[in-house]
């Protein structure tokens, strides 16, 4: 079995949310202060996959590469603050899934894996815990490129 | 005539005060339905910008001010009614959204499971709302999980979230830590919690 791999402490991790106003799938994104319009990001940001995905900078010159259309925000979160989260026996930490073929991605996990057959955990507890480090993460996540339109 | 309260957040406005655990503060409240404002001492309970409890100290009040704790008490509970009605409203929306619900691994909001979110949500405003606490912070409201539905409240360094559905009653606690470290709990939301709940997210 290959050794996890995870990313540095001192990293920024860069993660695409879509605008509002163009999001069908999911439910917001964000929501924007009525009196200062600053942009509180949501658990839903995280959604897709078990296991959300993000872009490390040490790869990522420029955070506007992480979009896919014009419309897209970008949010960051520190790897610290991933690493920080704990639940129970288990901790946070943003996984490189693919080292050699794609060392620019990583997954944020709790670790261990919630998944293994060894923690015995039912279907629908994995799906809350899923779902509380989602908050977590949101909490934790600002916007420094803002959708379009906000 | 309209007695109804008019108590939001901002027109609470309660000024920094010293670092003390209680203290007075002065600030003013206006009624709607009540032809002139008055002005009372207020005692904070913590160094929170905004705070959702307020104990008015019953020797302070101004010539101008007669209304008798019991009637604010009344006050409140009307304030919270409004905010009650809100939140219910915004929990039957929930019904509405067409999302896609495999992408996110949700089950598709339900009537029953919406209806006993709202029966829940109406039982912990009435515990909550009894000791005197103001609902002044609008929760946030979306689907959850199971079908049922999320309320979620953040004060500061911490956050509240309800999960709420004919299935599963959960009550998650979001904390950040002085030493940097962010804790995750689950704890049952069941009635008895109720109180110890809100206090908890208003680090009383």
């Amino acid at each position: 079995m290959n050794k996890k791999t995870y990313v540095g402490k001192d990293e920024r991790l860069y993660r695409r949310i879509l605008s509002n106003k163009y999001n069908q799938k999911t439910g917001d994104h964000y929501t924007k202060d009525k009196k200062y319009g600053k942009i509180e990001i949501k658990d839903q940001a995280f959604m897709g996959g078990n296991k959300p995905s993000v872009f490390r900078s040490d790869f990522i010159c420029n955070p506007e590469n992480v979009k896919k259309e014009d419309s897209n925000g970008v949010i960051m979160i520190e790897a610290v603050d991933i690493k920080s989260i704990t639940m129970e026996n288990y901790r946070a930490d943003a996984e490189i899934d693919d080292p050699d073929n794609n060392p620019a991605h990583a997954e944020i996990v709790f670790v261990p894996d919630i998944e293994s057959d060894e923690n015995n955990l039912s279907k629908s507890k994995i799906r809350r815990m899923r779902g509380n480090l989602r908050d977590a993460l949101a909490r934790k996540s600002i916007c420094i490129i803002d959708p379009n339109p906000l | 005539m309209d007695n109804k309260i008019v108590m939001e957040r901002d027109i609470i406005d309660i000024q920094p005060a010293q670092n003390d655990a209680r203290t007075i503060v002065r600030s003013n409240i206006y009624f709607s339905g009540i032809s002139e404002s008055f002005e009372s001492n207020l005692i904070k309970t913590s160094n929170k910008p905004f705070k959702s409890n307020i104990f008015i100290s019953t020797d302070t009040f101004s010539s101008t001010g007669n209304i008798r704790w019991s009637s604010l008490l009344s006050k409140i509970l009307d304030n919270n009614s409004l905010l009650l009605r809100e939140i219910i409203s915004k929990i039957d929306n929930l019904l509405l959204n067409e999302y896609d619900w495999e992408y996110m691994d949700y089950e598709k909001p339900s009537i029953e499971h919406i209806n006993f979110a709202k029966d829940t949500i109406i039982k912990f405003f009435k515990v909550v709302g009894c000791y005197g606490e103001q609902l002044l912070n609008e929760p946030y409201i979306s689907n959850s999980e199971n079908g049922g539905a999320k309320i979620e409240w953040h004060l500061g360094e911490r956050s509240l979230y309800l999960r709420i559905d004919c299935i599963d009653q959960i009550a998650t606690k979001i904390h950040d830590k002085l030493d940097g470290t962010t804790i995750i709990e689950d704890e049952p939301f069941v009635e008895q919690s109720y109180l110890s709940l809100w206090k908890w997210v208003n680090n009383e």
